[in-house]
């Protein structure tokens, strides 16, 4: 079914725009910490949205700290930016430079993640619109958390009937501790076409 | 730029109780309402046109710049959280106190163009309450976390004893999870040596007061263990006390090594029995309480009668052995209400706890019998023991414990000059006794019987048993006191040894012998010498030994006539003085002797270095070899060993005929003992020599 | 720039591969262009061949970019190199400058191919 959805190409494309954009939100975020953010190579994978596949997408994962940001225009779903495990709560500690003897975010600290979200979100999103040259906007982000199962429905009961998932699986290290991020984006049917459509059109440039 | 004609939507941007303000692509301020303006301190004109980075100084303008670019360029919603970005915009509220800000950017659209709206937040006060709460939440984690990793175990509990708290140690420790535990009653739990006191804690408790203690407890397997508690009320700040908190260390290990460190402090490792200084503790916490108590108190000083004789045989082992049996009869003696005490080498006491000294005294009498009819087995040797006891009751005339110690030690002093193997009972009002106590009274004896020439001299015959030799006789020195009785040098030497007087009886006897020798001088034919004791000390007595030559000189005796005996162990203490003694003395003709030959283990490899003439067989060897065949193989080894050395050999101890005949038959050449003929005045000698002959 | 030159572009993703040989291609005819999808198979292909200009790119999924740059600098001492990658913090750049090897920016565009080749004279 994935080959159906999007062509090699089409992710390749996809991945090397993720891939920049996480570069340009590394580069912000490092100046924010004033340390190094290393980065791993992302992984791209669509599916089809079912119960499953977003149970599957989020993994094992006992507690999750998610950060939904709509988008609307050319493109329009939803992104959301999910923290395995306590990854969220690890990269505000360090970035807030505190000792993580609790597990519970704080409301500062979940506005700190909900900050950070939002510069990863919107760094891979600029990036799109920049280099596939379409018009998209962003709504403030909103932070979510709860068992897979929580955020699973809301996800579900957000992204309307037979949306598409595509799912972006990044790490990035800061200097001590690593932390797992995943980008995940439901896209109705017709939104992932427009994509599709957008990014051969971009191929068609240099082919 | 925006409309500025006053619509409703700009009076209701005007009372937004947060900031807003409108940013083109250019950076430059489009618009702001009133709260922004207010706390930026900005007049309504002042900021309209403005470049937003030329108004305010930023800490990071690239995070500012981004996300303009990011809203005006492609519609991109940001947050600045307050704590990555502590107060973007320099504001200030009414009170001029700096606002904490948390910052919306979004992307409008209006006339076809992007702008940039920022809505700023007061969240001072959250950020401080968050701070706070933080803060506590910190630190109540790190009191949690100390409760959960603590080595002791903690448990509160309410007014009515119930636990409504534990820790994960306080589970550990009694083998209960904590949902049994919780609503326990505290004291109830798992305690063996209890509370008794439990009422007693709770009044300290209800008081305000704190209880320690270590108590004995049993954990659900059955296992004991030993826990310190310290329990101690929380009280509210108007002084009520609603809980109490009890902390448990489990000392198990600690007490146990505490107990072993006391244990090898207060007991003698040999026998296993308390030593002195718990002895004497005991003695004084019993001397303490004597006339509260209805019962009697009787402290024995125990000495085992033969104990040098048969250490000096088998040696530090044998000897060991020999005290550990002891010890092990006494205890098998006694119960275990009374103490038992190895106050050091040979010497041991007893505290008896008794409704009447009578039957005290018949239980010690009773030892002594078990002590007689017992026999050290050492190798293929077998002794009989005999035990000398001194007792005294403790009483109100007591004063101190060393007081109680000195008097059976004094008594069994006694026990021992009546020959040992009896009980003598410490009587205050004995006035001899009393002054027999000490040795100083034997060291004033002693110099009151020098100045008063008051010791006289007494001679044991010596009698050859193979045919060809003459008699000789061993000069034993005795005191006479002011009432006209012979006092046994076994009373007085040692003190006088202590006392270093012993040189000067030495003198008192060399002196008073050869001039007896040279006063019968024409009488002498029959007998072929006089065997003169010499202590230790005299052996390094230059002096002394001046004078014996001028002495023996100034009489005209003949050197030959006169013998000294020494002790192997008085020789051995400074062989090298000995020796060169020994030797002017030989060299000018007098002969010497070794006394109690065999004692010491060491004897046959010292007789190479020490050139002596005569070697007395110890007594012990001689009294028993009809039945013993050891101590007969003995006294042939010796007497053969003598007899390689070129020396002449005499039988000590020698009680009957049939013992004088063996030794002759084993070729013995003198012989000296009770069986032989006892001490006699010396003058006596002359007259006994024919009955012998 | 008369003679045939030889450009190898190192980077995982064809997109970016596609982007710069079009690139390159349009305004020089003539040159060779060689693509390499990882590292093991750029570090192979500087073996046997002798290129003159080499765009590489950091982040790959088996090697980084500048673990194998010194290896591509021994046995290219003549190409000229450029790192082209999305990795825009400064540490990076700091990093690429230390092997004195010229830095660009994700994504790419024609002026940053043209100077890089430019840069070359």
């Amino acid at each position: 079914m994935n080959q159906a959805l999007l062509s090699d190409e089409h992710n390749d494309t996809l991945c090397e725009l993720f891939n920049i954009g996480m570069g340009r939100a590394a580069n912000s975020l490092s100046e924010m910490v004033h340390e190094e953010v290393i980065l791993s190579v992302p992984q791209l994978n669509t599916v089809k949205a079912s119960p499953t596949s977003l149970a599957l997408s989020l993994g094992q994962s006992r507690y999750l700290h998610a950060i939904e940001q709509c988008f609307s225009g050319d493109l329009s779903g939803q992104a959301y930016l999910v923290f395995d495990d306590f990854s969220g709560v690890d990269l505000v500690r360090q970035l807030l430079g505190e000792s993580a003897m609790c597990q519970d975010l704080g409301e500062l600290e979940q506005e700190t993640l909900t900050e950070v979200a939002n510069i990863i979100l919107n760094a891979c999103f600029c990036c799109i619109a920049e280099v596939l040259e379409c018009d998209i906007e962003s709504d403030v982000p909103l932070l979510l958390k709860g068992t897979p199962n929580e955020l699973f429905h809301l996800q579900f009961s957000n992204a309307g009937l037979a949306p598409y998932l595509l799912t972006v699986s990044m790490t990035f290290q800061l200097p001590s501790k690593s932390i797992k991020g995943q980008v995940s984006i439901l896209m109705a049917t017709e939104s992932l076409q427009k994509l599709i459509k957008e990014l051969e059109r971009f191929s068609l440039i240099y082919t | 730029m925006l409309d500025k004609e006053q619509t409703l939507s700009d009076i209701v941007l005007n009372n937004a109780q947060c900031g807003l303000l409108i940013i083109d692509s250019d950076y430059l301020v489009v618009d702001s309402n009133s709260w922004f303006l207010n706390a930026a301190g900005l007049s309504p004109d002042g900021c309209l046109g403005e470049k937003i980075f030329t108004l305010f100084a930023f800490e990071q303008p690239k995070t500012l710049k981004r996300v303009i670019d990011q809203a005006c360029q492609y519609g991109m919603a940001s947050v600045l959280s307050s704590s990555l970005h502590p107060r973007l915009f320099p504001l200030k509220n009414r009170h001029h106190q700096p606002i904490e800000q948390l910052c919306f950017v979004t992307s409008i659209k209006y006339s076809g163009r992007r702008f940039c709206l920022i809505q700023v937040q007061d969240v001072t006060d959250p950020t401080a309450r968050e701070k706070k709460l933080r803060h506590i939440t910190t630190q109540l984690d790190k009191c949690s976390l100390a409760l959960k990793y603590s080595p002791s175990s903690v448990a509160i509990f309410n007014s009515d004893g119930l636990i409504e708290f534990i820790n994960p140690k306080f589970s550990e420790m009694t083998g209960l999870s904590e949902s049994k535990i919780l609503n326990m009653n505290y004291f109830s739990l798992t305690c063996i040596s209890s509370y008794q006191l439990e009422t007693e804690v709770w009044a300290l408790l209800r008081d305000g007061q704190e209880w320690v203690g270590e108590c004995l407890k049993r954990n659900i397997n059955g296992q004991e263990y030993w826990t310190q508690d310290h329990i101690y009320p929380i009280q509210s700040h108007d002084g009520t006390i609603s809980h109490y908190v009890a902390v448990q260390n489990d000392i198990t290990q600690l007490r146990n090594i505490t107990h072993e460190i006391s244990f090898k402090s207060t007991h003698d490792s040999l026998t296993g029995l308390i030593n002195r200084q718990e002895f004497e503790r005991v003695v004084t916490a019993t001397v303490a309480q004597a006339e509260l108590a209805t019962s009697n108190y009787l402290v024995c000083f125990l000495n085992i009668d033969k104990f040098k004789l048969i250490n000096d045989t088998c040696g530090h082992a044998g000897g060991d052995e020999l005290l550990y049996q002891f010890a092990t009869i006494c205890q098998s003696h006694f119960d275990k209400s009374h103490v038992i005490a190895r106050l050091g080498g040979d010497e041991f006491a007893t505290l008896i706890t008794s409704d009447d000294s009578e039957s005290a005294i018949r239980r010690m009498e009773a030892l002594i019998d078990t002590i007689a009819s017992f026999r050290f087995r050492w190798g293929e040797s077998v002794f009989s023991l005999g035990v000398s006891i001194g007792l005294t009751i403790i009483d109100e005339t007591i004063k101190n414990t060393d007081d109680v110690i000195k008097q059976a030690e004094s008594a069994c002093d006694i026990a021992k000059d009546f020959g040992g193997n009896r009980l003598h009972i410490y009587q205050a009002d004995d006035k001899d006794l009393i002054q027999r106590q000490g040795d100083t009274y034997w060291a004033a004896k002693v110099n009151q019987a020098l100045e008063a020439d008051s010791f006289v001299l007494f001679a044991q015959p010596i009698i050859p048993l193979q045919q060809q030799d003459k008699i000789s006789f061993e000069v034993l020195v005795r005191l006479k006191d002011q009432s006209g009785q012979v006092i046994a040098p076994g009373l007085f030497l040692p003190a006088a040894e202590r006392f270093n007087l012993s040189h000067k009886i030495d003198k008192w006897v060399i002196d008073h012998t050869l001039d007896w020798l040279a006063n019968h001088e024409h009488e002498l034919s029959e007998i072929d010498h006089l065997a003169i004791n010499l202590s230790g000390l005299s052996l390094n007595n230059h002096v002394l030994l001046a004078h014996i030559i001028q002495a023996i000189e100034a009489r005209k005796i003949e050197p030959s006539k006169i013998s000294f005996e020494i002790t192997e162990t008085a020789a051995i203490a400074n062989l090298e003085q000995a020796q060169q003694f020994i030797d002017v003395l030989r060299c000018y003709g007098c002969k010497f002797s070794l006394d109690d030959f065999g004692s010491g283990l060491s004897s046959f490899a010292y007789l190479k270095n020490l050139k002596v003439d005569i070697l007395k067989i110890d007594g012990m060897f001689v009294k028993d070899i009809l039945n013993d065949v050891i101590d007969e193989a003995m006294v042939r080894s010796i007497n053969d060993i003598g007899h390689v050395c070129g020396m002449k050999t005499i039988a000590e101890f020698v009680e009957n005929a049939q013992v004088k005949q063996r030794l002759t038959e084993i070729g013995v050449d003198f012989g000296q003992g009770y069986g032989l003929g006892k001490p006699m005045p010396i003058d006596d000698i002359l007259l006994s020599k024919l009955d012998v002959a | 720039m008369s003679s045939i030159k030889h450009f190898l572009i190192v980077d995982d993703s064809r997109l970016t591969r596609m982007i710069i040989a079009k690139i390159v291609s349009e305004h020089y005819q003539q040159w060779q262009i060689s693509h390499a999808h990882d590292a093991q198979s750029a570090v192979e292909m500087v073996k046997s061949q002798s290129f003159d200009f080499i765009s590489l790119d950091h982040n790959m999924p088996d090697v980084t970019g500048l673990t194998i740059l010194p290896d591509i600098q021994h046995h290219q001492p003549n190409a000229h190199i450029g790192v082209f990658t999305a990795n825009i913090q400064r540490v990076m750049r700091q990093r690429v400058a230390s092997h004195g090897v010229s830095f660009y920016p994700k994504p790419i565009n024609e002026a940053m191919v043209l100077r890089f080749i430019g840069e070359a004279n």
